[in-house]
């Protein structure tokens, strides 16, 4: 016997089951069919030579619930735990999709059904009279509370110490100390100084974080931490801290991928991640194009720089231009007064021959050089330069890029979403195109709030209660700092 | 010696023969302006040594670490923030047990090591077209013959 | 019942209860301190056959040493103690390892890299000369001290934090100690010795 997911292609099968039970009160096959093309509709079917039972869910992320919407098991096949089975199988996906409350109606007089599912820990809380019809039979409301992992997350792989608690896909807390001040002062992000800063921050984080859940430590049911990619040293400090906290109240611990968890951020802000998505993340260590299939198995990396990070070429540009670090905001500003069809500078890894090999790679060095023999080539020959237009058209050049390949990768493989990820997101002029451009292409784009965008520790917890609520085994204390961490590693166990 | 390089694929070509004659504890200087190839010569490298992960820019993160196939871990880094030798001894790199690269060498590190290979880049002349100049420093380097081909 | 730490050289812990050592893990690997101070610490508490809430003090070694390992462990020091809502101390490694010479004049010495030496002074236990840096050349200018390795562990740490309650000491600096930055010395006031 095997229990999978149900496609159109079960509806006669469903169909036969569906009239041989309920008859006159049976459901019709278009409303089943909907049902199985929904989204947000989960149904299952058992198996045993044909199809013997089936289930179906439908959940409402926004309001973390979920409401069994039917369960049946064939006559020839009652009474040998079947629907147990089913019934467990609906909580277990209700519990991964983050819902706290599971609703369900039952006829008043079907005492099996109520019984089995008093006994997995349903209560009745309302009567709904003349229901059913046509027999005008009463409904029970039931609900089953369903306790979703309280995690903590710690994020310190660069230059901020972020520790965040979610519920579940509910946002509990988000503590961030960002240690960029001091960071201005050494020109960028300097290891020792971020690593020192983390030190110094990370008691009153975890102690923010705690106060704005309203938490004590041994009410974290779980440790998260991001074990890469980034700074070795920093994301040491935090396995250092995160290991320390697990052990303090023996509690499980997640070493998770901090990249993967710039896409858990997007549960936090509604409470599910509409997948498949393509992910663009961008910010100064990273900038990396995914397709996310499943958020814990099927998490693909399309491309990614082979030079610069996206930030990082804002950092060397604003150097080039005599511009204080960081880069980005400082390009902004210049770039308000300037004009960005100016100064036509290379999209990196755009041309034909970069097409197969290289598609949805970035390489944002070439446009570095350009930008930098344009401004060298102005001082030689001792012409006017424009440092507002050529921060402008430094800047379209990389946005261009950024949102051509993105885009190009939702139609390339048929994925109509595009989220944004990462401190770049900050870029106001990225927002705006990237808005521009998908609607234009009839593509759903999702940018969370910017809290959520820059590295922090909300990101983190989200993708450890995504593994625990898929019931994924912990990680086991050895894990160490991996500062290239491939995507495609979730979870280091 | 000194060598041309005409495209970055040559460059990467260059630093791939590199890679054949490196080995443990060895360090590599690449020394040369803003869009230089620094990056592209390492990714060669890399390749030589067939390291895992992409080869990127260390400028952020000051140093990335990858493990190789079959031999010693590839150190990456970008020294042009490091203020002083101390800073460089902060990011704890296991010197004796991999093969470090670089980029944006500065002159502190003279005081810290006995061998280095120096790779000097120049981009001054037309668009793509490198003027590279390597010179080794320490015993290590002594009696070392450099086979590049083109 | 207090637990140490310490990654100023390999990775260890130890559990104390007053002055009686109950365990004590060490790794000697100079490279795996993020690999290991989780087992380090959760072995050195099954060890002693206790649990966390059993702690009522986490020793932290403050270093000086090389700052990548050395951040794990106090990291995890803090985290331990702000989990558990007890207090954590700093030791200094030099001072913890100067301890057990508590007679004559004992110059500690621990390497700090780049040929250099992290040094500290000891008369009877007492200390003349505070933590600094110091070349192999300027060491021969401390006349009539014996020279003693100052490589030092959780154990030590916890030793001396042991001694150090007894003795009142002030020690709620818990920062990692890195003497070549110029506004990080001890200060030379406090006594550290007895």
């Amino acid at each position: 016997m095997e229990i999978r997911e149900l496609t159109t292609a079960d509806l006669p099968a469903l169909m036969e089951i569906e009239s041989e039970l309920f008859s006159s009160e049976a459901w019709k096959e278009n409303s089943f069919r909907s049902e199985l093309e929904g989204s947000f509709t989960y149904y299952f079917g058992a198996f045993d030579g044909g199809l013997i039972g089936y289930a179906g869910l439908h959940s409402v992320p926004a309001s973390f619930t979920s409401d069994i919407q039917t369960l049946a098991v064939a006559t020839a096949h009652q009474g040998q735990g079947l629907g147990r089975t089913l019934a467990k199988k609906l909580i277990a996906k209700a519990f991964a999709l983050g819902s706290e409350t599971l609703f369900l109606e039952v006829r008043v007089d079907n005492q099996l059904a109520i019984n089995l599912y008093i006994s997995l820990g349903f209560e009745q809380i309302d009567i709904r009279k003349n229901y059913y019809q046509p027999s005008g039979t009463d409904a029970m409301v039931m609900k089953l509370a369903l306790e979703q992992p309280i995690v903590l997350g710690v994020e310190s792989s660069c230059d901020e110490t972020g520790i965040g608690i979610v519920k579940g896909n509910r946002l509990l807390a988000n503590a961030l100390h960002s240690s960029m001040d001091e960071h201005a002062k050494f020109g960028g992000v300097v290891p020792e100084v971020a690593a020192r800063a983390h030190l110094e921050a990370l008691q009153p984080t975890i102690a923010q974080a705690l106060k704005e859940a309203n938490l004590r430590m041994n009410q974290i049911d779980a440790i998260a931490v991001a074990n890469g990619p980034g700074l070795a040293g920093a994301l040491m400090v935090g396995i250092g801290a995160a290991k320390a906290l697990a052990i303090a109240h023996n509690k499980p611990i997640y070493a998770v991928n901090h990249l993967v968890g710039h896409v858990g951020a997007d549960v936090l802000e509604n409470g599910t991640v509409s997948l498949p998505t393509i992910a663009l993340l961008v910010s100064g260590g990273h900038t990396s194009l995914l397709l996310v299939r499943d958020l814990l198995d099927d998490v693909e990396l399309l491309g990614e720089t082979i030079d610069d990070a996206a930030g990082e070429a804002f950092d060397k540009v604003a150097r080039v231009l005599g511009l204080p670090y960081p880069g980005g905001p400082q390009i902004d500003k210049l770039a308000e007064t300037g004009n960005p069809k100016a100064i036509r500078f290379p999209r990196g890894l755009s041309l034909p021959k970069d097409m197969e090999a290289r598609r949805f790679d970035f390489s944002f060095s070439g446009l570095k050089t350009a930008v930098a023999r344009h401004v060298e080539k102005a001082v030689d020959d001792e012409l006017e330069l424009s440092k507002p237009d050529v921060a402008a058209s430094f800047r379209e050049a990389v946005v261009d890029v950024l949102l051509t390949k993105a885009i190009n990768a939702c139609e390339v493989h048929g994925v109509k979403r595009l989220l944004l990820g990462g401190g770049v997101v900050a870029n106001a002029r990225l927002r705006q195109v990237a808005k521009i451009r998908c609607d234009e292409a009839d593509i759903e784009l999702r940018i969370p709030r910017f809290s959520l965008c820059t590295d922090n520790g909300a990101m983190i917890a989200s993708i450890g209660a995504q593994l625990i609520m898929a019931g994924r085994p912990p990680s086991s204390l050895g894990f160490g700092a991996e500062s290239t961490l491939e995507v495609t590693k979730i979870q280091t166990l | 010696m000194k060598l041309t390089i005409n495209t970055p694929e040559a460059m990467e070509a260059f630093g791939l023969r590199l890679a054949d004659n490196l080995q443990s504890g060895d360090l590599v200087l690449l020394s040369g302006q803003l869009g230089a190839g620094k990056t592209t010569m390492t990714r060669g490298i890399g390749a030589g040594l067939e390291a895992i992960g992409t080869i990127q820019s260390p400028t952020f993160v000051l140093a990335r670490t990858h493990r190789t196939k079959n031999g010693p871990k590839l150190v990456h880094v970008d020294a042009y923030r490091l203020a002083s030798a101390m800073e460089l001894d902060d990011l704890d790199i296991d010197f004796a047990n991999s093969i470090v690269v670089v980029e944006w060498p500065r002159d502190f590190l003279g005081d810290s090591f006995e061998n280095w290979l120096l790779v000097e880049i120049d981009r001054s002349s037309q668009e793509d077209i490198r003027e590279l100049v390597i010179t080794g420093h320490g015993p290590r380097w002594q009696e070392v013959q450099f086979d590049f081909g083109n | 019942m207090i637990l140490a730490i310490d990654t100023s050289a390999g990775t260890s812990a130890a559990v104390f209860d007053g002055g009686n050592r109950l365990s004590f893990v060490n790794f000697d690997d100079r490279f795996g301190h993020a690999e290991n101070i989780g087992l380090a610490i959760q072995g050195a508490l099954e060890d002693a056959g206790i649990v966390p809430a059993d702690l009522t003090l986490v020793a932290i070694g403050r270093g000086p040493a090389p700052y990548t390992g050395l951040r794990v462990g106090v990291a995890a020091g803090i985290a331990m103690s702000t989990a558990l809502d007890i207090p954590a101390c700093g030791v200094i490694t030099l001072n913890a390892v100067a301890r057990k010479h508590p007679v004559g004049k004992i110059l500690v010495v621990a390497d700090a890299k780049r040929k250099e030496l992290f040094i500290a002074g000891f008369q009877d236990g007492e200390q003349v000369i505070p933590p600094s840096v110091s070349t192999h050349q300027d060491l021969e200018n401390h006349h009539g001290f014996q020279q003693v390795s100052g490589e030092c562990d959780a154990s030590l740490i916890g030793e001396y934090a042991v001694w150090a309650a007894d003795q009142k000491l002030d020690l709620t600096d818990t920062s990692a100690l890195y003497l070549r930055s110029p506004d990080v010395t001890p200060s030379p006031g406090k006594r550290v010795t007895g």
